[in-house]
C-alpha cells in the first residue's frame, strides 16, 4: 500500500506545515495513496532518534511504499536525512516541485549556488524529501544591506526598517562584515516575499537572488552598472548605496 | 583530542559564465572558474583551528582535514597545512556523480578509524547544496549532530556551540563525540597564512586513501539541469532623490508595480 506521510516538527506551526505539505503533495495524491500525519516527538533535537525510529517503523508498515514529506528546516532536515540513511536511500532537501513520471517521481530543487534547477528522478522507496519553506511574506518592505553599502552600516538600515515597520537583512558577505549571521537573506538564509525589496549595494549573486525572487518589486542600488542585480530588478539606480540610504533616511525621518 | 573536518572542493560558481549554466553538466570543464574550498567548510576548518589555538601551543589537539574526490589541488593542501592542520587526507573516488550517501559512507568509514572527538562539516556544498551529508555521517556513526552552528568553543570537556539562522539564535552545550554542521557565521573563513609558513610546510604530503565503493546504496537514476529565465526588465533611474521618492511612494502604496513600469524615469 502506498502512503504519503507528512512529518510535522513544530507544535506551534503544525497547521502551517500541514498546509504547505498538502499543497505540495497535490500531484502525488489521487492514486489511492493514503495520507498520514506524523507529529514528530522531539526529545533531543540534536539526536532525534525517537522520531527517526518511529518513522522507520511507519515506513516499514507501508512495505516500502511510503513518501515522507516535511517542511525543510533545522530539525526536519536532520530527521529526514537520518531516516534516509537507515533505508540506504537519498533524502532530497529543499524540493520546490514534484512531477509524477510513470512509476517514478521527479523532484525539482535548486543547485550550483541557485544558478540552475536540478531535476532528480526518485525510483526507490521510501521517497524522503523536505520541501522548501515558502518565502516569508510578513514584511511589506525589506531593506537589504550588501557589501557595497558595508556591513558596518547595517545599524542604519536596521533603524530605518524599524521606523517604517519593515525588515532589515544582509547578504552573506555583508553579514561577515557586520558580525551578524542571523539576518542573512538568500539560499543559505531566509527567503522573503515582501511587496517592496530594496537591495542596497548588493551585486546580485544567484545564491542571494534565490532569497528575494518572491519580492513583488525589487529595487537595486549599485555603483556597478554591470552588476547582475540589475538583470533581476524592476527598478534600479547606478549610484552609491550610502547616498541612497541617506536620502531614504531624510524622506522617512 | 582529535578533530576531523570534512571539506569539499567546488567550482567557484560565482565565476562560472552564464552560458555554461544554460546547458549545465556537472562533468563540464569549469576549470577556468577555479576551484575553492566550499564556503561553509572554510568556516568549519577555521573553527577547528580555533579550538586548537585555545590550548597552549595547541597541546594535545590533532586536526585532520578530510575530503572525498578525484584529486586535491596541492595549493589547497598547502593552505590547510600552513593554517595549522596536522593532516590532510583525500579519500580518492572516481565517482563523480551526485551521491551524498556514498560520500557520507566513505567519510564515516575513515572517521571510525581515526575515532575523533569532534567532526566538523559545512552545512551544504555545491553543486547540489543538499545539506544531508553531516546527518548521514552522524547517523552512520550513531552520534548527535548540531546543525546551523555559527561558532564553537571547548570549555571543561563540553563543546559550547552557537547556533544561528534566520529563525533563531541559541547556544547549546554538547558532550563529544558529536558532529557539528557549520552554517552561516560571522567568521569569514579560513585564516590566511604567511608565505614563510607556507614555505615551512611545503614538504608535507597529502595522505591519499582509496575510499570503499558502495553498491547497496540507492542512487538517483536520472539528473537533469535547466536554467529558468527569470530576468526582469529593470527601469534605471539616474537621480538619487527621484529614485528615493519613488521608493517612498511604492512604500506608501501611492504607486504600484504597474504604474511605475509605465512612467518615464
Amino acid at each position: 500500500m502506498k502512503a504519503i506521510i507528512f512529518v510535522t516538527v513544530s507544535a506551534k506551526n503544525r497547521g502551517n506545515e500541514i498546509e504547505v505539505l498538502t499543497e505540495f503533495a497535490r500531484p502525488l495524491t489521487g492514486d489511492g495513496a493514503r495520507t498520514e500525519i506524523f507529529d514528530a516527538d522531539i526529545c533531543d533535537c540534536f539526536y532525534p532518534q525517537n522520531a527517526v525510529c518511529a518513522l522507520e517503523a511507519l515506513c516499514k508498515k507501508y512495505d516500502g511504499g511510503a513518501t515522507v514529506l516535511s517542511v525543510g528546516g533545522f530539525v526536519a532536515n536532520q530527521i529526514s536525512a537520518r531516516l534516509a540513511y537507515r533505508f540506504k536511500t537519498e533524502c532530497v532537501t529543499n524540493v520546490r516541485g514534484v512531477v509524477k513520471e510513470g512509476d517514478g517521481l521527479c523532484v525539482v530543487r535548486k543547485a550550483c549556488g541557485s544558478n540552475v534547477d536540478m531535476t532528480l528522478r526518485l525510483d526507490a522507496f521510501p521517497r524522503i524529501m523536505t520541501v522548501a519553506p515558502p518565502p516569508d511574506g510578513t514584511a511589506g518592505t525589506a531593506l537589504i544591506a550588501g557589501v557595497g553599502l558595508g556591513g558596518k552600516s547595517f545599524g542604519r538600515v536596521s533603524a530605518l526598517a524599524d521606523k517604517i515597520g519593515g525588515a532589515a537583512f544582509l547578504t552573506r558577505a555583508a553579514a561577515i562584515e557586520a558580525g551578524d549571521a542571523s539576518r542573512i537573506v538568500g539560499q543559505s538564509g531566509a527567503a522573503i516575499a515582501p511587496r517592496l525589496c530594496v537591495a542596497l549595494g548588493v551585486s546580485g549573486a544567484s545564491a542571494f537572488l534565490a532569497g528575494v525572487e518572491g519580492a513583488e518589486t525589487l529595487a537595486a542600488v549599485n555603483v556597478d552598472a554591470d552588476a547582475p542585480i540589475f538583470r533581476r530588478a524592476d527598478i534600479g539606480i547606478v549610484a552609491d548605496a550610502k547616498e541612497v540610504l541617506t536620502e531614504l533616511e531624510r524622506l522617512w525621518k | 583530542m582529535k578533530i576531523v573536518v570534512c571539506f569539499k572542493i567546488v567550482p567557484d560558481f560565482e565565476r562560472v559564465l552564464s552560458k555554461d549554466f544554460e546547458d549545465f553538466s556537472p562533468n563540464a570543464d569549469l576549470s577556468y572558474a577555479g576551484r575553492i574550498i566550499n564556503c561553509f567548510d572554510e568556516t568549519a576548518l577555521e573553527l577547528a583551528l580555533r579550538i586548537k589555538d585555545a590550548r597552549p601551543d595547541g597541546d594535545g589537539v590533532e586536526c585532520t582535514a578530510l575530503t572525498v574526490g578525484r584529486d586535491l589541488p596541492l595549493s589547497i593542501a598547502k593552505t590547510l597545512f600552513a593554517a595549522g592542520f596536522d593532516g590532510v587526507e583525500l579519500l580518492q573516488s572516481d565517482d563523480g556523480g551526485y551521491a551524498p550517501l556514498c560520500v557520507a559512507e566513505r567519510i564515516a568509514g575513515r572517521v571510525r578509524e581515526i575515532s575523533p572527538d569532534l567532526i566538523f562539516t559545512g552545512k551544504q556544498a555545491g553543486f547540489a547544496d543538499g545539506g544531508t551529508t553531516a546527518f548521514y555521517i552522524a547517523e552512520a556513526l550513531g552520534l548527535p549532530a548540531i546543525g546551523e552552528a555559527s561558532d564553537a568553543s571547548f570549555c571543561g570537556g563540553v563543546l559550547s556551540v552557537e547556533l544561528s539562522n534566520e529563525l533563531f539564535a541559541a547556544k547549546a552545550a554538547i558532550e563529544p563525540p558529536c558532529v557539528i554542521s557549520v552554517g552561516n557565521s560571522p567568521i569569514a573563513g579560513l585564516r590566511i597564512s604567511s608565505l614563510k609558513r607556507r614555505l615551512e610546510v611545503s614538504g608535507r604530503d597529502i595522505r591519499i586513501l582509496r575510499g570503499a565503493e558502495y553498491s547497496n546504496i540507492s542512487r538517483f537514476s536520472e539528473i537533469k539541469f535547466q536554467r529558468e529565465k527569470k530576468e526582469r526588465q529593470c527601469k534605471l533611474y539616474d537621480d538619487v532623490s527621484q529614485f528615493a521618492s519613488l521608493l517612498k511612494k511604492l512604500y506608501d502604496g501611492e504607486k504600484s508595480r504597474d504604474n511605475y513600469m509605465t512612467e518615464r524615469p
